[in-house]
């Protein structure tokens, strides 16, 4: 079924909407949140609150990809998941990754939680002026590594890269955002 | 783990969706072993990043030279031991030119001591953030107390030292002196991590010449066609088969030999970039574009700019456009470019409008070596790390790589310039004059680390995996070997899974004598050394 179509289903409130979104984009959700908390169980569990989120919040939103906002929904949250259990997921994927950006966090001081949400769209947007500037390969690495959560070992395999050297590549790149970061004043 | 880098994992998420699906398509491709679309990757290299006048590729522009070492072709792996990370064999000796006097007893210690673990502290970890702020370090030191409530955790490696010694007897009843070549496989991104090899003569320090294949000795004859042209995944060589050919006749060293590049001419160093923000009609939701056309001289001039700048040439007219987000750089090789015209443009739906911007160029014309010697000291300054430094990766040698990763474009990163093969492997030699007195001889020992080689599918994840350590006796060397033997330092730590060596761990058997021209050994953590 084409997205517009289940969009619309979602909208006259048939709850086939549900089941066609899990037959089409269950699996990939699943497993994006299972990647990130290490936890087959925490990923399913994951993907049922994505889809009910999904229910609530269409209508009144008619998201243009709907697989674009059913991931997103997923892994934030599986960030949200990790935040309040944290020592169950000690060691997980997503631990290991904010502990890699805490590379690109500027030196600056923080700012007030009130304007965190307006923040975290500039912060985005300009890790997307970033994502411009980088060779496509480069960009694909950082969006594999840091928003789904790909461990090292498969993004190095399928490169044809040694680990280390991946690493080394991903650093590069932690170092250039932050410079970048820092450049557009972005108090992360 | 700090607020600031969980907030950025989650402002992460928020990044436009073009990107995760640009990513998304990585996901949904095959998983391949390395070979195949890596070597036309190597290739397309070429085709994609360097944009030129064909001048570079046929070795018409007297710049770092282009187009020798005869380009060999590399077979598929047949090899009934394979690994989807092939680190290369072990290499034996060799010298710059046969000599009869000369003979050779050999002796390879494979030593798993890297395999033993060792504590590292959070402050340990700590230590290598010299980057970061002292209050960003505190935040770090915060978040590995919470990761590591122990204090710290046991690291292994899984690479092995080698000890390569070779006692070099003269025969003859005069002097001899010549030049041995110690050969071994790494990466401009390898060594820049750990460093050369250390090469001893009895005993004492030697500081070698550092030579190496070039890139394009190891491309394959024919054009593969198997369309990954976006991959940059420059590997080669990756079975036992693409380094005995390579190696084989001897031409892959006299290439390397050979190599000396001296760029001349001129270089052109531009930056077009906005004044400011133009004003940008309200339909268009992107960031305003420069769009740069000039004529370029197909034969003599070399161009390049960002790898995510789209570009053409049209090649009747001589024409190239180059679009980009500002600032667009390009360094011009040869004859530099004529008639620049840029325009800024705005997107509105599908088409492009130009908008009023003020706009500057700037312009350094200087010698090629200057320029490129300059670009080169930049990424020196921001790849080779101050622990490895001039001792473990000298400048020249760095800069030497430099000029040979032009053939294959150069890439934007940080405001310089960077070669795009930093990530190929290939065969280095570590080169000393060494004089061994009538009827005598003298000691060369080779120090290196050597990584293993490894299935993915065998699980490196959690540690249990299997690694292979390959070894060869003759493939490439002059040396008349009278004897070579093989000596295994286990420390404990391994259970052999496959082997044509003979050790036998049970029997206390580590030490046998080396007649095969291939030695393989797979190993995996014994059960009693895991870390618990």
């Amino acid at each position: 079924m084409e997205d517009a179509a289940i969009v619309s289903l979602y909208w006259a409130r048939d709850p086939a909407a549900v089941s066609a979104t899990q037959e089409k984009y269950g699996g990939a959700c699943q497993q994006l949140a299972a990647g990130l908390l290490g936890s087959v169980e925490d990923g399913e569990e994951c993907l049922n609150d994505a889809l009910h989120r999904l229910w609530e919040t269409i209508p009144p939103k008619r998201p243009e990809s709907l697989k674009g906002y059913l991931k997103k929904i997923v892994r934030n949250l599986a960030i949200d998941r990790w935040r309040s259990r944290r020592a169950a997921f000690r060691g997980s994927g997503l631990e290991t990754l904010a502990l890699e950006l805490e590379e690109c966090c500027p030196g600056l001081p923080r700012m007030p939680s009130a304007e965190e949400a307006v923040e975290g769209k500039e912060t985005a947007a300009a890790i997307d002026r970033w994502l411009e500037t980088l060779p496509r390969e480069d960009r694909i690495l950082f969006v594999r590594r840091y928003w789904y959560g790909d461990a090292l070992e498969d993004l190095a395999l399928r490169r044809g890269m040694k680990r280390n050297a991946l690493s080394q590549k991903l650093h590069r790149l932690r170092g250039s955002l932050r410079r970048h970061l820092e450049k557009e004043g972005i108090t992360v | 783990m700090s607020e600031r880098s969980e907030r950025l994992l989650r402002d992460v998420g928020g990044i436009r969706e073009q990107w995760v699906e640009e990513a998304e398509e990585e996901e949904t491709a095959p998983r391949k072993k390395k070979g195949g679309w890596k070597r036309f990757a190597a290739l397309a290299a070429c085709l994609a990043l360097v944009i030129l006048g064909a001048g570079v590729l046929t070795g018409r522009i007297p710049l770092p030279g282009v187009g020798g070492g005869g380009g060999l072709g590399v077979n598929v792996n047949r090899e009934p031991l394979s690994y989807m990370n092939y680190a290369g064999p072990v290499l034996p000796l060799t010298l710059a030119e046969a000599n009869d006097a000369i003979t050779a007893q050999r002796e390879v210690t494979l030593d798993f001591q890297p395999w033993v673990p060792t504590w590292k502290s959070v402050e340990d970890m700590l230590s290598e953030r010299t980057f970061q702020t002292e209050e960003g370090r505190q935040r770090v030191l915060e978040s590995l107390r919470e990761q590591y409530p122990d204090g710290g955790e046991w690291e292994t490696s899984s690479s092995i030292l080698v000890q390569d010694t070779n006692r070099l007897h003269n025969t003859s009843g005069e002097d001899q002196t010549v030049t041995v070549l110690y050969p071994f496989i790494s990466s401009l991104d390898d060594l820049a991590d750990t460093g050369l090899p250390s090469l001893t003569l009895d005993g004492q320090l030697l500081d070698p010449e550092v030579r190496f294949g070039r890139v394009s000795a190891a491309l394959p004859e024919e054009d593969p066609d198997d369309g990954r042209l976006e991959n940059f995944g420059l590997y080669l060589l990756d079975s036992w088969d693409d380094y005995e050919e390579l190696l084989r006749d001897g031409s892959y060293l006299s290439g390397a030999l050979e190599f000396r590049p001296e760029p001349s001419g001129t270089a052109f160093l531009y930056t077009v970039s906005l004044d400011s923000e133009p004003e940008m009609p309200e339909e268009s939701s992107q960031k305003p574009q420069l769009n740069l056309r000039f004529r370029v001289n197909q034969d003599q001039t070399a161009v390049w700019t960002l790898g995510s700048n789209s570009r053409s040439l049209d090649p009747e007219s001589g024409t190239m456009e180059i679009r980009g987000i500002s600032p667009v750089p390009l360094l011009v090789l040869g004859d530099d470019i004529q008639d620049l015209e840029v325009e800024c443009q705005a997107r509105v739906g599908e088409e492009w409008q130009t908008v009023e911007a003020e706009i500057s160029v700037e312009r350094r014309e200087a010698a090629a070596e200057e320029i490129l010697r300059e670009l080169a000291e930049e990424e020196y300054a921001y790849k080779v790390p101050p622990a490895v430094g001039e001792r473990g990766m000298p400048f020249d040698l760095y800069y030497d790589l430099f000029l040979d990763g032009l053939e294959f474009g150069l890439r934007y990163e940080e405001g310089s310039f960077s070669p795009g093969s930093y990530g190929m492997e290939r065969v280095f030699f570590l080169m000393a004059e060494v004089t061994i007195p009538a009827e005598s001889s003298v000691e060369l020992t080779a120090v290196l680390e050597m990584p293993g080689s490894y299935d993915y599918e065998c699980g490196t994840r959690d540690g249990r995996g299997s690694y292979g350590y390959d070894l060869a006796t003759r493939v490439g060397s002059v040396l008349e070997f009278t004897d070579q033997t093989g000596i295994l330092e286990d420390r404990g730590q391994i259970e052999i899974v496959s082997q044509n060596y003979g050790f036998n761990l049970k029997k206390g058997i580590r030490e046998v004598p080396l007649t095969e021209d291939r030695y393989w050994l797979v190993v995996r953590r014994a059960p009693e050394a895991e870390v618990k």
